[in-house]
């Protein structure tokens, strides 16, 4: 009797829990094992009340034998209510119920139920627990069941996209860097828009799956060029793109330490990430990066490159076109400009409107608050180059009155996440008079590196935390530093 | 009545199109919403959305369908045409509104809003469009034709407009000082790639728009003067991107205009509206200056349907889509005839071989 109240419990229990670790599958793209790398981020890197509730719910687990048998219901109540921060819902990236969501809570679901009724037929209260606390893993082996099936799924959409490229026939220019790829797309974009019929991929759409359903449902007939930004999670991802897109057009923006956790160097991103030249004509890459010079010296002799650089202004082909104009990030504009050299329209024709190019949102954006301060809003950078330029930015905004800056940190930095994070709150804390942690997940590595600085440090949980500290203590002429931000299944 | 509204579109007005059909879909209970994606492709969409679920590109749970040319089908969803009386069509620019769609409508026997194909091909020519008022004896400004970017000085004086040949909204639109501007900035800019028409830049002058209808009656909207901006256009931007939507734009409604210009504005529209075969809501725009009016162009399918200019007396929005729909209901706008084509020619024609021999 007792082991069926146990598996009715651990059934409920599972409805909160699932939906838990299914919006973090759904955040993290389905990639397989990086639910368990959550969980555990969850339970033991967030303090000692999570790290308690989940050491006690496997303690029981495993002396279940020795313990009064109602003793193992503390498990499902611990594993329903925690890791305590992490909500079920989700507010700043809500759970999406979508078909793909639906297949892997299927396939999760049932090996689970089948744990649960072999423990409950063969009376074992430890196994139907350990089911229980295991669920990231069953969702874990779901994803990596399901990938080869949703690669398929896929193949057809691909397919079509592909077709349709060849139909309308534009000129395919590709994108790629550690970061500031939408920002130099943007301003691709624009300054072609003038004179060619344009379309890019959204945003967020740099991915298989992104980039097919970008040029199905925008590549307008007509379209002269279709500018595609292509992110990458590992070797031989941008080189499965360029085959069914062909890039007439390779640009390499920047390299850094962004998801150093799934490469082992910045040099083995640089790698993984100059795929994008081999179907190319034409390569475009920023050689002010140690690691892209290296590309670029290799591919010369195979291939046509076009230097861009900006330093001491922007130089395309070894020729300076013009300043960096204001509030400009000038790697970005150098890259756009050397795409337009490769498609045949003078750099030096289009400077005219290089001087209204759109501004990138939550990028250094500059805002003023009702009460009077500066508001940099860098909270879409999540990388070290990048926070080191918005600390100058806010010294800049406010040379005379208080300064904060407000961040969770960086993350996705691999073995150096602790070390950038420290060296970053160490500049800020230099700079700043006062320095928000926010979150738990880089909460130690920040701390440590305010150490060095002169700023207060006030450490608060959530981002909402973090704008009433800003609205309670910034006043007129003071400036805050919004630097990243990170979805609420971060800790 | 079965009825559909119709947006979108591989057109540069494509996201103004979204905002006009989903204002339609909000205030007609029950009409099915049809979206037509920027790469040319249909879908059958849920009417509750808002123009926020299209920002990447189709919204989720669009069922993809298909359109067939051919009587009784038109939009097919898992081959079953839908059937509709009536379809709205909420395109701005490009194949919507040129006479593309229509003349598809027609050849699937769907009924629709707005001129016939013929009238929308010439409501968006801006040059066709000239050509037709002058010939009406109607007042226009010398209209003149740049295609090859090697064209003479036409025989007006700069300081000139040039304008995209084809397309609606403002989108393109430059002012040029000289004749080698004019031909510089044919030879730059995309918008003029399909040939730009120059007419004569008027200092000092005014914009004048109106709104007609031409179901239940044939009716005249208020008179409405939009600002300029700095440089003398009323441009795409101000129009549509500062504020979000058709409505807000810094503009005189309803303009100061005395009693001769205003009814050289109904006169006037009246002979525009049987010219150019308008039919629905359409905008005309007028210039202008000290007294005198000229006809500038007409839009055969305004951005919102123009819904803020009927305010005296005031019509819902509704009631001004449903009265589109009532009209387009009522009949087609094309006919085809095969009359003659009865098998005489063919029977005394013998054998084609004997007729080449």
């Amino acid at each position: 009797m007792m082991i069926w109240l146990l598996v009715g419990a651990c059934v409920l229990a599972a409805v909160p829990a699932g939906l838990r670790w299914l919006r973090v599958a759904q955040r993290e793209h389905y990639i397989p094992w990086e639910v368990r790398k959550f969980a555990d981020r969850w339970w033991f890197g967030t303090g000692f009340v999570n790290r308690f509730l989940i050491t006690t719910a496997i303690g029981l687990v495993f002396f279940s034998a020795l313990l009064e048998p109602w003793f193992v219901f503390v498990a499902p109540v611990v594993i329903a209510v925690g890791p305590v921060g992490l909500s079920v819902k989700g507010v700043t990236s809500p759970l999406a119920w979508t078909a793909r969501l639906r297949r892997v809570a299927f396939l999760a679901g049932f090996p689970y139920l089948v744990l649960l009724a072999i423990g409950g037929l063969l009376d074992l209260q430890w196994l139907v627990a350990l089911a229980l606390v295991l669920l990231p893993v069953l969702i874990d082996v779901a994803l990596w069941m399901l990938r080869p099936y949703e690669n398929r799924q896929g193949d057809q959409w691909v397919e079509k996209a592909s077709a349709k490229l060849r139909a309308v026939g534009p000129k395919v220019v590709a994108i790629t860097g550690s970061y500031g790829k939408t920002t130099t797309k943007a301003y691709l974009a624009h300054i072609l828009g003038g004179s060619m019929r344009v379309v890019a991929s959204p945003a967020s759409f740099n991915n298989r799956m992104g980039l097919a359903r970008a040029i199905n449902e925008n590549l307008t007939p007509g379209t002269e060029v279709f500018i595609a930004e292509m992110g990458t999670y590992g070797y031989g991802e941008i080189a499965e793109l360029c085959e069914w897109m062909s890039p007439d057009i390779g640009a390499m923006v920047s390299i850094g330490p962004v998801h150093l956790e799934r490469f082992g160097t910045t040099r083995d991103i640089a790698r993984a990430k100059s795929e994008i030249l081999d179907r190319a004509d034409v390569g475009v890459i920023c050689v002010d990066y140690a690691e892209l010079r290296e590309v670029a010296d290799e591919r010369k002799s195979d291939m046509r490159i076009i230097e861009v650089s900006a330093i001491g202004g922007i130089h395309v082909d070894g020729n300076r076109v013009t300043d960096a104009p204001e509030d400009v990030f000038g790697v970005n504009l150098a890259v756009a400009l050397g795409i337009c050299s490769a498609l045949g329209v003078d750099p030096g024709s289009v400077l005219g409107r290089t001087r209204d190019l759109p501004k990138a949102e939550h990028r250094q954006s500059i805002i003023q608050s009702g009460a009077g301060f500066t508001i940099i809003d860098d909270t879409f950078n999540s990388n070290p180059d990048g926070a080191g330029s918005a600390l100058l930015a806010l010294a800049k905004a406010s040379p005379e009155g208080r300064k904060a800056v407000v961040t969770p940190g960086m993350v996705e930095l691999g073995k150096v996440q602790d070390e950038e994070n420290e060296e970053f709150a160490k500049k800020a804390s230099m700079l700043a008079n006062d320095l928000v942690i926010v979150g738990r997940t880089n909460r130690e590595a920040l701390f440590r590196g305010s150490a060095n600085g002169t700023a207060s440090v006030t450490v608060v949980n959530s981002r909402a935390e973090a704008i009433d500290w800003v609205k309670q203590n910034m006043g007129p002429g003071d400036a805050v530093l919004y630097e990243n931000d990170l979805p609420d299944h971060y800790p | 009545m079965t009825s559909a509204v119709v947006f979108g579109g591989p057109s540069d007005e494509h996201d103004i199109s979204i905002l006009t059909g989903l204002q339609v879909a909000h205030a007609l209970d029950g009409i099915e919403t049809i979206y037509w994606s920027k790469s040319g492709d249909w879908y059958h969409l849920d009417s509750d959305l808002e123009a926020g679920d299209f920002v990447d590109g189709v919204p989720r749970k669009a069922r993809e369908i298909s359109f067939v040319g051919a009587p009784g089908q038109g939009f097919v969803s898992r081959k079953k045409p839908i059937s509709l009386d009536a379809v709205l069509i909420a395109c701005h620019g490009g194949p919507g509104e040129d006479g593309t769609l229509q003349g598809m409508l027609d050849l699937a026997g769907l009924r629709y809003t707005g001129p016939g194909q013929a009238a929308s091909a010439l409501g968006m020519d801006k040059l066709a469009f000239g050509s037709a008022m002058a010939a009406a004896g109607l007042p226009t400004l010398p209209r003149t034709l740049v295609t090859t970017g090697e064209e003479a000085a036409p025989s007006f004086d700069g300081p000139f407009i040039v304008k995209p040949r084809f397309g609606g909204s403002s989108i393109g639109i430059e002012i040029a000082e000289d004749w080698v501007t004019v031909l510089a900035l044919k030879a730059s800019s995309r918008f003029f790639d399909q040939g730009a028409v120059v007419e004569p830049f008027i200092a000092g002058s005014r914009d004048l728009q109106v709104a007609v209808r031409t179901y239940p009656e044939w009716q005249l909207s208020a008179v409405e003067a939009p600002a300029r901006s700095g440089d003398g256009i009323y441009s795409y931007d101000q129009k549509y991107l500062a504020w979000g939507g058709e409505v807000s734009t810094g503009r005189e409604l309803p303009a100061s205009i005395d009693a001769t210009i205003e009814k050289g504005i109904r006169e006037l529209s009246r002979r525009v509206t049987d010219v150019a075969g308008l039919r629905g809501i359409a905008r005309i725009d007028f210039l202008e200056k000290d007294g005198e009016l000229f006809v500038n162009e007409v839009n055969t399918i305004p951005g919102s349907m123009s819904v803020y200019l009927w305010i005296d007396p005031p019509i819902s929005r509704a009631d001004l889509f449903r009265d589109m729909l009532a009209e387009a209901a009522s009949g087609p706008t094309r006919v085809f005839s095969t009359a003659g084509s009865d098998g005489t020619a063919l029977r005394s024609a013998g054998t084609i071989a004997s007729k080449l021999g």
